[in-house]
């Protein structure tokens, strides 16, 4: 999701440019300035969240590989395909920056869940294997939304 | 750009509706507020009065301004919206506002903007305290009827013999579907920050299940409780045209329907049993259209509020909004992400 120092820095401008100056009891006014403070002290003193991340990047590196492996085994001729997201995985598996191997994922899921729409195989089996992946994903990310 | 204060609009408001639609420089301000909201347009609401034969006289304008750096979905223009405000107004029987004049001239107010009749009544948010109120008393009454009956009037109006922007024509009908589509993936792959499987999912389940096509008509395409003016026991007018367009007519019955309009209310748009809905408005049109059909283009519906957060996300991040409401809304892209999994069943 955005990110923290970013959020709480813009919230303030808005606070500072627009919610303050439109204020007409000093009480109200003091508090905002106070608002502003505390909101910067928060940023300083807190980190990003990365631990929904962290659980989501260990869920579809583990279950991806496991529907690629079956995949490969239930459907002849497409092999070459299945290979190439094998391959693909393992190295985006290697990356350390956590936010970064999300995205890269997230990217090869969206690609794979692509082709498998366009298969001329029924891959209908699969795409719902995907979709239990993608619940199990969204419980975590879930997580983040205040 | 030029930016205006309160003050300052008040006065360019008064003096052009004086001078451009009232004919005279006598007028006087009696109020004025800009209504909170506006994601994509900014609206002001006004009164003017005169002394006409020794007699007070007043009337009430709205004017719709485009908005800057506001929600986009797709090409922005305020003109068709004029247009087809003023065919409406004046070829049909739906409480619309009669438009008086499109001011292109960006210096005047910041950007394009379009004067209109000020309808009576007053419109409700349905999530509000105020609204789920209102709604649960007008669910008793004859609201609910009016509500199917001016969406069939629109949808069996006779769109050909008006004078329509040829922007509001998306296609045939054959193609129509296709054109909403592709419309749903360049908002995707502008807006996106990197490839969403489940958005992926959604767009690829619409390719693959099209229902068959139907004849087009006038769809409204936000026809909700919300956007609707309401006097005692009567919808006195339908608002917020803005993405109104030549469509498949299911677009706008998968919108009443759509969980994002009704949350935890067992009605329809707060307000109307789905059985209900549905008998009379295939009575009124006799449009034949089965429940798959629907919830294909809530799916769409789904994927299209994906999409307005995905935008909002963007006005946040990338263009620095300060519109915290994009903010907020771009921190809810999962939970939209959440409802689109439901209905397709994960």
């Amino acid at each position: 999701m955005f990110d923290k120092s970013y959020t709480l820095q813009l919230v303030n401008k808005v606070i500072k440019e627009e919610i303050i100056p439109s204020l007409n009891s000093s009480v109200a006014k003091e508090q905002a300035i106070a608002m502003i403070s505390v909101l910067k002290s928060v940023d300083v003193n807190s980190e990003q969240n990365l631990k929904p991340y962290i659980e989501v990047n260990e869920l579809l590196q583990t279950e991806l590989t496991r529907i690629l492996d079956s995949i490969e085994k239930s459907i002849n001729g497409i092999s070459g395909n299945i290979q190439r997201y094998q391959i693909q995985l393992e190295q985006v598996k290697t990356i350390k920056n956590v936010k970064k191997k999300w995205e890269k994922l997230n990217n090869l899921l969206s690609e794979f869940i692509t082709e498998l729409y366009q298969m001329p195989e029924n891959t209908q089996t699969f795409i719902d294997e995907c979709r239990t992946l993608l619940r199990k994903q969204l419980d975590i990310e879930m997580s983040l939304v205040g | 750009m030029i930016t205006l204060q309160t003050h300052d609009i008040e006065t360019v408001l008064t003096n052009y509706v004086s001078k451009n639609i009232l004919n005279r420089e006598d007028t006087e301000l009696i109020d004025f507020f800009q209504p909170s909201g506006g994601w994509s347009d900014e609206a002001y609401v006004f009164t003017l009065s005169w002394k006409e034969n020794a007699k007070w006289k007043k009337q009430g304008f709205v004017v719709r301004k485009a908005k800057n750096g506001g929600l986009t979905f797709g090409e922005k223009d305020l003109y068709p919206q004029y247009g087809i405000l003023d065919e409406l107004s004046k070829h049909s029987s739906l409480p619309v506002p009669k438009v008086y004049i499109f001011e292109k001239n960006k210096s005047i107010l910041g950007n394009e903007f379009f004067v209109m009749e000020k309808l009576e009544g007053a419109s409700y948010v349905p999530w509000s305290k105020e609204g789920r109120a209102f709604f649960q008393k007008a669910a008793k009454g004859d609201i609910p009827k009016q509500f199917v009956r001016y969406l069939a009037d629109l949808h069996t109006l006779d769109y050909e013999s008006l004078d329509l922007s040829q922007s509001l024509f998306k296609g045939s009908r054959v193609d129509y579907i296709d054109f909403k589509i592709k419309e749903l993936e360049n908002v995707y792959a502008t807006f996106k920050f990197m490839d969403d499987p489940i958005v992926v999912d959604g767009i690829e389940w619409l390719s693959v299940n099209k229902p068959e096509p139907i004849p087009l008509s006038i769809i409204h395409n936000d026809y909700r409780t919300g956007n609707l003016m309401y006097k005692e026991d009567k919808i006195t007018g339908i608002l917020d045209w803005e993405a109104a367009e030549i469509g498949d007519p299911r677009m706008d019955i998968a919108y009443v329907c759509a969980k994002a309009n009704r949350m935890d209310s067992p009605l329809l748009s707060y307000l109307i049993e789905k059985d209900t809905f549905f008998m009379e408005y295939k009575e009124r049109t006799n449009l034949e259209f089965s429940e798959g059909d629907i919830f294909y283009f809530e799916v769409y519906h789904q994927l299209k509020f994906l999409m307005i957060s995905l935008s909002a996300a963007n006005a946040f991040i990338k263009e620095g909004s300060t519109d915290l409401r994009m903010a907020r809304q771009g921190f809810r892209l999962t939970l939209m992400k959440n409802m689109l999994a439901e209905l397709l069943g994960y």
